[in-house]
C-alpha cells in the first residue's frame, strides 16, 4: 500500500472512529440500562435496597459492553474504511485503486489519478453522508430510549422502595418470615426424645424435647448453654439450631476425679460441685436449688444440711455424690421460659459472693452462669 | 498494453456512434446503451418485443453505424438450418467435373439480424449456436471460421405465441442480453411519426468499423475490476440458484434454474464497457446492478410458483439486488450522478 493509500485511509479512519465510538456508547447504554432494570428490579422484589447496586451493574454493563463492541463489532477496518470512502459517490474507485496498489501498468496509473482527482473533490456534505457521527438506525434508538428509561425508572422505584415510599411486593416473605426451623441435635452419648426436627409458624412454640444420656454418658448441657435435659422452647421467631453435649462417665459414683457428675435416682445425672462442697455439712447446702424442674439434689447427705433445697423443690432428688453437701446444684441452674431468672441469679449471686467472703474459689459452673446471665442482658 | 489515446478514443466513438443511432432510431435509449455494449463486449443480443416498436430498424442502423457487413434472416418455421449455415453443392467446372462447392448461407457475415427467431424449429434455431459462442459454422465436418467481429441480434414477439417455438436454454445462455424493447413514450411516438412522415430513409452514418470496435473491446477488457466487486457480481449470480450456497430467498421461491457461470463473464464483460463508457476506469456496484437485469432475466428459469403470482424474472432479480446488496453493504449507494443528498433532494423536487 503506497502513501497516498495509507493516508487515506488514515484520515477517513479517524472519522469513522468517532461514528464507532458513538455507537459503541450507545449500545453500551442500552446494555448498561437493561442491567440496572433488572438489577432494580430484583432488588425491589425481594425487597433489598439495591440502588447502588443497579446503578453500579448499569454502568458497570454499559462500559464493559461499550469497550467490547468497540473492538469486537464496531472498530473500523482498512476494508471498512475504504468501502465508507467509495459511499461518497466515488464507484469503487477507491476499493479499485487499493486492489491496484503497485500496479505500474497504464490502466492501474489512469485509474490511480482519476480515483486521486475524485477524492480531492468530495465536498463537506458528501463527506457528512458517508461518515455520518451517529450511525445507528431509528430502531436502535428507539431501544436505547426504552433501555435507559426502564433502567433509571426502575431504579428510582427501587430507591423510593427503600426509603418506604412506595411498598415492595417482598416475594421473599412468605417463605423465609412465615416458617421457622428448629432442630434438636446430639453429636454422641445420647439422643433426642421428642420431634428432633420440627417446622413452626411464626411465632409458635416448639413441641418439647428430652436429652436423653445413653449408658455410661451424663447429659450436659445444651449447645446454647440450657442445662435442663428437657426443654421447651417458646414463641420462637427465629431458625434454631441447638446440639445436647453429653459427657462421657469415667468412674461413676467416684467423685475424686473432680467431674461431678452424679446420677439421680431417676437415672438422670446432676452436676455437682465438689470444690464448694470439700470438706461439707456445713449446712450451705439448705441454698440448694429451688428445684422447679422436680429434680432437685438432695445436697449431701454426708454434710447433713443439704436436703432443704431438696425439700423445696419435692425433694426427689437424694443425694448421692460423696462430699457434695452444697446445696447448688446443676438442677438449679435451668434457663427457660418459666423461670424467673433474676431471683435464681440472685441466689447464685449470693453464693458467689459468700464463697469469695470466705477465700474459696468460685466453682467454673457458677462463674460461667453468672457470666452468661450478663451476657445475656 | 492500453494507452490514454485508446481510451480518449474509445470515448469518442462512443459519442459518435450514440450519435449515429439516435438520427434513425428515437427514444429507446436503454435498447439502444445495452445492444452497443453488448457488441462492443462481443456479445449477442436478443431484442423482445411486440411488433413495430423498431427492433429491426435498431438492428439495420447498428450494422450501417458500425459498417460491418449485415444478413437478415428471417426465421419461419419451415427455415432449415442449411438455409442459415449454407450447405455444399455440386458444381461443375469447365472441363465438366463435378465437385462439391461450399456456398455460405447468410451468417457468414459480420451482423445477423435472426428476426422472429422464435417461429424457426429448434433445429434449425440450433444452426446458430455454434456460431454464436465459438464463432465458427461446421458443415459437412468442415469448420469455418466467422469474419470477426460477429454478432446475432435475435428478435422476438412475446405476444404472439402460435407456431412459435421457444428458444431452447443452450440457445438463451448464448445472448449476452436479453432486452426488452418497450412502446415508446408519446413524445418520442410524435417524433417517430413526425420524422417518418418526411422520409422513411435511414440516415445514419457509418461511426466505427470493425477494426475500431475490436480495438474497442481490447481497451474495455483492460479495465480492473476490485475483487470486492467482483465478489458482488458472482454473488449476484450465484444467488439466481435455488440449490447454492448464496441462494437468496427470492431464488428459492421463484427459480427453478439459475444462471449459468456465463452469466458471470456476460456480467463483468459489459459492466467494463459501461464502466468506460462513463469515463470510469474501473467496475462499480451501480455497474453490476443495472446490467444484472439484462444479463440474468433470460437465464432464468421460473418455477411454477413464480408463474402462478405473475413473478416477472425482473421482479426476482430486484428482488436478488436487494438482498445481496444488504449483504455485501452496500445499501445507501450515494452514486456519482446523486453527488450529494440535496442534489438527490433538488432532483426530486424537478420531477426528473
Amino acid at each position: 500500500m503506497d502513501r497516498y493509500n495509507e493516508q487515506i485511509i488514515k484520515t477517513y479512519r479517524k472519522r469513522m472512529a468517532v461514528s464507532a465510538i458513538t455507537s459503541s456508547v450507545c449500545f453500551g447504554l442500552m446494555i448498561g440500562g437493561g442491567a440496572a432494570f433488572i438489577a432494580a428490579l430484583v432488588s425491589w422484589l425481594f425487597s433489598f435496597n439495591g440502588v447502588w447496586v443497579a446503578v453500579g451493574t448499569g454502568l458497570g454493563a454499559a462500559a464493559i459492553a461499550g469497550v467490547l463492541l468497540y473492538f469486537l463489532k464496531f472498530r473500523p477496518t482498512d476494508k471498512q474504511v475504504i468501502r465508507q470512502i467509495d459511499r461518497m459517490g466515488l464507484e469503487e474507485r477507491t476499493v479499485t485503486m487499493m486492489d491496484l496498489a503497485g500496479d505500474t501498468s497504464t490502466i492501474a496509473q489512469m485509474q490511480r489519478a482519476d480515483a486521486h482527482a475524485r477524492l480531492e473533490n468530495v465536498n463537506r456534505e458528501q463527506v457528512r453522508f458517508a461518515f455520518p457521527a451517529f450511525t445507528i438506525d431509528k430502531y436502535a434508538k428507539i431501544a436505547l430510549a426504552v433501555a435507559l428509561v426502564l433502567g433509571v425508572g426502575m431504579t428510582t422505584v427501587c430507591g423510593l422502595s427503600a426509603a418506604g415510599a412506595i411498598p415492595s411486593p417482598n416475594l421473599n416473605d412468605p417463605v423465609r418470615d412465615n416458617f421457622i426451623l428448629v432442630s434438636y441435635w446430639v453429636e454422641e452419648g445420647g439422643e433426642i426424645e421428642g420431634e428432633a426436627d420440627q417446622i413452626l409458624s411464626l411465632g409458635e412454640d416448639a413441641t418439647p424435647v428430652v436429652a436423653v444420656a445413653e449408658d455410661g454418658w451424663a447429659f450436659l448441657r445444651w449447645s446454647d448453654g440450657n442445662k435442663s435435659t428437657e426443654r421447651t422452647d417458646l414463641n420462637v421467631t427465629a431458625d434454631l439450631t441447638v446440639t445436647a453435649i453429653f459427657e462421657e462417665i469415667s468412674d461413676e459414683g467416684d467423685d475424686e476425679d473432680g467431674d461431678s457428675l452424679d446420677q439421680n435416682t431417676d437415672g438422670d445425672y446432676d452436676q455437682n460441685v465438689p470444690e464448694q462442697n470439700e470438706g461439707g455439712g456445713d449446712g450451705s447446702g439448705s441454698t440448694g436449688g429451688d428445684g422447679s424442674d422436680g429434680n432437685g439434689d438432695g445436697g449431701d447427705g454426708d454434710g447433713g444440711g443439704g436436703g432443704e433445697g431438696g425439700q423445696e423443690g419435692g425433694g426427689k432428688g437424694e443425694g448421692q455424690g460423696d462430699g457434695a453437701g452444697g446445696g447448688w446444684s446443676d438442677s438449679n441452674q435451668i434457663i427457660d421460659g418459666n423461670t424467673n431468672y433474676l431471683d435464681v441469679f440472685e441466689q447464685y449471686y449470693n453464693m458467689a459472693m459468700e464463697i469469695l467472703q470466705n477465700g474459696g474459689e468460685l466453682p467454673p459452673e457458677l462463674k460461667e452462669f453468672i457470666e452468661e446471665y450478663y451476657g445475656s442482658l | 498494453m492500453i494507452t490514454e489515446e485508446n481510451v480518449q478514443q474509445f470515448s469518442k466513438q462512443c459519442d459518435n456512434i450514440f450519435a449515429q443511432i439516435r438520427r434513425d432510431v428515437i427514444g429507446q435509449n436503454e435498447v439502444v446503451e445495452g445492444t452497443i455494449i453488448a457488441m462492443i463486449a462481443g456479445g449477442n443480443v436478443l431484442l423482445e418485443g411486440v411488433p413495430g416498436v423498431g427492433k429491426t430498424r435498431l438492428v439495420r442502423t447498428l450494422g450501417r453505424v458500425f459498417d460491418l457487413p449485415f444478413s437478415r434472416i428471417q426465421f419461419t418455421p419451415d427455415l432449415m438450418p442449411a438455409d442459415v449455415t449454407g450447405t455444399n453443392i455440386i458444381v461443375k467446372d469447365d472441363a465438366g467435373n463435378s465437385s462439391f462447392s461450399f456456398q455460405p448461407g447468410p451468417i457468414f457475415s459480420n451482423i445477423i439480424l435472426a428476426d422472429e427467431i422464435n417461429r424457426a424449429t429448434p433445429k434449425t434455431q440450433s444452426a446458430l449456436l455454434e456460431a454464436m459462442q465459438e464463432h465458427t459454422v461446421t458443415v459437412m465436418g468442415v469448420s469455418r471460421k466467422m469474419r470477426e467481429p460477429f454478432f446475432v441480434l435475435a428478435t422476438q414477439n412475446p405476444v404472439e405465441q402460435d407456431g412459435t417455438y421457444p428458444l431452447p436454454e443452450a440457445q438463451m445462455d448464448r445472448f449476452m442480453f436479453k432486452l426488452l424493447v418497450p412502446n415508446p413514450s408519446l413524445e418520442e411516438l410524435m417524433v417517430i411519426v413526425d420524422m417518418t412522415q418526411k422520409t422513411m430513409a435511414e440516415v445514419a452514418e457509418p461511426a466505427c468499423n470493425g477494426e475500431q470496435l475490436l480495438a474497442m473491446r481490447a481497451t474495455a477488457n483492460q479495465i480492473p475490476v476490485a475483487e470486492d466487486v467482483m465478489r458482488y457480481a458472482m454473488t449476484l449470480c450465484s444467488a439466481t440458484h435455488p440449490d447454492s450456497e448464496c441462494a437468496s430467498e427470492a431464488a428459492k421461491k421463484y427459480v427453478r434454474l439459475g444462471a449459468s457461470p456465463r452469466a458471470g463473464q456476460s456480467l463483468i464483460s459489459a459492466a467494463k464497457v459501461k464502466a468506460l463508457m462513463k469515463g470510469r476506469f474501473n467496475v462499480a456496484y451501480s455497474d453490476l446492478n443495472e446490467l444484472a437485469y439484462p444479463v440474468l432475466r433470460h437465464r432464468m428459469k421460473m418455477n411454477f410458483e413464480a408463474i402462478a403470482e405473475r413473478v416477472s424474472p425482473d421482479q426476482v432479480i430486484k428482488m436478488i439486488i436487494a438482498e445481496v446488496s444488504k449483504n455485501f453493504g452496500v445499501d445507501g449507494e450515494m452514486h456519482a450522478e446523486v453527488a450529494t443528498p440535496s442534489a438527490e433532494k433538488k432532483k426530486r423536487k424537478s420531477g426528473k
